[in-house]
This record gives structure tokens, sequence and C-alpha cells, in this order.
């Protein structure tokens, strides 16, 4: 996952999935809140150049 | 007159060293209090009482002979279970370790040994140091001493619980985000995140490589020094070798802006009373504008997602229903981050370690701050079917790698604790020893230690 937008659910299924991960139906909702808000961190962190 | 349980490592040392009592008393008592304890609190995954039993009578056969290994022989003492003890299982607290028997000590392992101290068993830890409690483990969750309907936190959870019940004065854990100094906050012991890379990792199940630390949980402030200093590397100066002196003309940083919007007012209140307290003991304390904590936040957590993955990818991917729900719904999600994702985030690690490393440590001995922002939860507010993560204050030193240690600081009216961390400059633990046992003398720790069903059999009448 490149992109510089928060991923969509499409995107995050598609990436645990190219990862071989299971992702049970009761747990879909909760990884998929997670994922996107670690990669919203992550983009927060690339968005802010260092001095 | 005390119970053996009530007394400090050193005073405990002397008695044994006069032939007062012996080191097969010392773990009978312990092995007591666990056997009528901790079907309540569920510190330990394994006693390993028989063997307890056979090192405390090496022990005492070895001082009868002159033989005196040093300032733990004949202690008891205990392991998180993500840290290896030669033949004895170590499960990770999971399902998927529930069978692993490692045939090497860890180095803190043969540390603590070589020390003289007897291991009592290995403790409970949340699933691989990740998330709980849980509620879907082989192993029950650990309850907190001070009220069995509250959590302890984690993941050092049965480390936190067997020194808070009385089961032993010192226990070793690990702490990649907090895991030690949110535990002993909750718990009311005191825990140390050590300086990184200063006690070796050898032989402990990693979570993130950049992250983990091991350290001690302690009754007291001296006590989580003497057994610091039996783990560190060989060659820094004795940590507890300043315990004592006056804290009079240092420099303490008071990182207030990191709780006071956020903070129970209960834990602020001590907090900002702890502050005062260390300027009326001689301290010159400064509250200072510290970067924003959301930074390391962000920070710790790219990384630690990301080599957690890592550690577990092939597991995840072969035997996902061999994880617990809340170690699993947390360690998958690093499967999202990219190499870039990574590398920004360990640049940003260089660049706040060397802000927090000018900006603070350069200009103040030390700097205050919140440890948890209240009072461990009640295990009611825990359905274990999702994680959930309570707020603490601890992830900027795991991401700095500056030396961090939660003290307790008081209670709420409902009678549970919390405590505030004393952080320092790269191998400074020297010094935050000093600060933290300056305050501790001032305000002794009130530790209630839960009674068991026979206690008064062993009564010490002990005086220095």
């Amino acid at each position: 996952m490149t992109s510089s937008k928060p991923p969509t659910d499409t995107e995050i299924d598609s990436a645990l999935a190219a990862e071989g991960i299971v992702v049970p139906s009761d747990m879909k909702i909760f990884i998929r809140q997670r994922c996107r808000a670690l990669k919203l961190l992550a983009l927060q962190i690339a968005a802010k150049p260092l001095p | 007159m005390k119970q053996l349980h009530e007394l400090s490592i050193t005073e405990v040392g002397r008695l044994l060293r006069g032939r007062e009592i012996s080191a097969v008393a010392l773990v009978q008592h312990a092995l007591k209090r666990i056997g009528d304890l901790d079907s309540i609190y569920h510190a330990f995954i394994t006693v390993t009482a028989d063997r307890a039993l056979d090192d405390a009578a090496r022990a005492d056969r070895e001082l009868a002979a002159g033989v005196d290994r040093g300032s733990l022989h004949g202690i008891p003492f205990g392991l998180k279970d993500i840290i290896n003890s030669a033949g004895v299982g170590t499960t990770c607290g999971s399902r998927l370790m529930q069978d692993h028997v490692p045939r090497g000590d860890s180095i803190v392992a043969a540390r603590m040994k070589a020390a003289g101290g007897v291991l009592l068993g290995k403790l409970m830890t949340y699933e691989f140091a990740t998330v709980g409690p849980s509620f879907d483990l082989p192993f029950p969750a650990a309850r907190n001493p001070q009220n069995p309907d509250h959590i302890t936190g984690g993941s050092s959870s049965g480390s936190a619980v067997a020194v808070a019940a009385g089961y032993m004065r010192v226990a070793i854990g690990t702490d990649s985000g907090g895991s030690n100094r949110g535990p002993a906050s909750y718990c009311g012991v005191v825990g140390l995140k050590p300086t990184y890379a200063r006690i070796s990792l050898d032989g402990i199940q990693p979570l993130s490589a950049s992250l983990d630390h091991v350290g001690p949980l302690a009754a007291t402030v001296a006590e989580a020094a003497l057994c610091f200093d039996v783990l560190r590397d060989e060659g820094s100066p004795h940590a507890a070798a300043d315990i004592g002196k006056s804290i009079e003309g240092l420099r303490i940083a008071y990182a207030r802006s990191w709780s006071c919007d956020d903070a129970n007012p209960d834990v602020q209140g001590a907090l900002d009373c702890a502050a005062q307290q260390l300027s009326a003991l001689g301290a010159i304390v400064t509250e200072i504008a510290v970067p924003d904590y959301d930074l390391y936040e962000a920070c710790g957590s790219v990384i630690i997602q990301a080599e957690a993955f890592q550690v577990h990818r092939e597991n995840l991917r072969a035997w996902p229903e061999r994880y617990g729900r809340l170690a699993y719904q947390n360690l998958v999600t690093g499967a999202v981050l990219s190499a870039d994702d990574y590398n920004n985030a360990k640049q940003l690690q260089i660049f706040l370690t060397s802000a927090l490393q000018d900006y603070v440590f350069q200009r103040f001995d030390a700097v205050i701050c919140a440890s948890t922002l209240a009072t461990a939860p009640a295990f009611s507010e825990f359905d274990g079917q999702f994680p959930r993560w309570t707020p603490m204050r601890t992830f900027p030193f795991n991401v700095t790698g500056h030396p961090a240690l939660a003290m307790p600081i008081g209670q709420s009216l409902n009678g549970m604790p919390f405590g505030m961390q004393i952080a320092g400059a790269h191998f400074g633990e020297a010094m935050i020893f000093r600060i933290a046992a300056a305050y501790e003398a001032a305000n002794p720790p009130r530790l209630r230690f839960p009674a068991n069903t026979d206690a008064t059999d062993t009564l010490i009448n002990y005086s220095q």
C-alpha cells in the first residue's frame, strides 16, 4: 500500500489477502478500522517533513 | 512484627546471612501464599515449586559453607512467560506456544540465577506481550491484587501481580510500549524500562526489536535498583549507588502537558503534588513544553505494528486459529504498512530521540510525567471481543530509548493506585533511582498485600 490517501475497505482487504491473512467475518469491521487508523498515522508521518 | 513477604530483599538477606531464617522457609512461605491466593489473582502460568525448593536448599547449603552469590542469594523471583528459563515452559501466554520448553536460559534468567535468585515460576503475560485481558486463552487473565474486579494492565500482568500480591519482592517483565510501567502503576508497585539495549534481550520472545526492553518490577525503588544492577550489562556504573543521596539542586522537568487535558483529576492532582514535593526536597522543578505526545504515539505505533507483524507473519498465515482474538486482531494490522511507512517512522524515531535528548536531557537531570492517566478499569469494561487500550504516557521513552521508571504516588477513593514516571538521559538509571528513592523516602510505600488464610505462622520479629 503506497497511496497517499487513506485506504478503502477494498484496499485493506486486498492487502491482508495478499499476505495470506484470514479475516473472520466477526473481526472484519474492527480490523478494517484499525488498519485504516494505522495507515493514517503512517501517512501523517510521511506528510510532515523533518527539520 | 512483619510477615516475611513484607520484608525487603535487603532485610531478608540480612536474616538469611544471620541464619535467622532459611531460603527454604522463604520459598515455602511464598508457595503457601501462591497456593492460598493465586486461584484469585492468576499471576502464574507455571509454578516451579519443587525446583524452587531444591534451589533454595542449595542456597542454604552454600551460605552455610561460606559461599555468598550476592544480593539475590536465596531470594525468590519470577519471569514473565516470554522470557526463557531452561527446562521450564515458555508459553508466551498463547495456545501457539503452549508446549514450548526452551533448552537454555535467557541472559536475564541466567543473571538472576547467578546472583543467587530462586525462580518461583513463569508469570502471566498478555498473549505475545500484545493486548488484553483475553478470555479465550488457556490461561486465566491476571487480576489486580488491590481489587480482583479490576484489570492489572499489561502486558507484564503476572509480574506486577506477583509483586503486588506479596508472592515475591521482584519479578522480571518486558516493556515495548509501557508493559512494565502500566501494570506497575495499576497495581501499586515500581516498574522500570531501562535504557534501550542496556539489558540483553537474548532468550526473550521478540515483539518489536526497536522498542523491546526488559527490566524489573519491584515492591520498592531500592529493590528495583538492586535487581537492575544484577541484570544490566557489565561495565556500567551501579545504579543503586546514588540511592539515599540528596536531590537538592537537581533540575527536574515536568511534562505536565502530556496529561493535564486527559488525566483523571485524582491522577493529575497527585502528579502536581509530587512535583511540589520534589521541589520541597530541594530539586528545581520546572514545567516545560515537551514535543507533542501524539507524534511519539504515531511513531511508536507504526514501528511496533510493522515489526510485530514481521515476527508473527508466518504463524498468522499458518495457524490463525491458535491466536486469541485480541492478539490476532492487533497483529494482522501491520500487513497494511509499506516499507516506506516503516522507514519514515524510523526516521521520525531518530528525530524524536534527538529532540528529547537535546531539548530535555541536555538541560535537565530528569523529567517527570504521568504513567497511566487513570486507575485500573474494572473487568466489566472488557468483553474480550475487540482490543482496547487504556490511556498511558509511556510510549515516548520506548521510542527514544530513554530509561523510565513508574512508581506509585497515590490512590483514588476506591483504593486503586496510580503512579508517575521519572525518565532520565540514556544510561541515566542511577539518577532516576536517586530521585525516585528520595520521593519514596518522603512518601513511604503503602502497598496493601492481600492476607492469606493463616499468615500469622510466618511472623518475623525484625529489627534493623
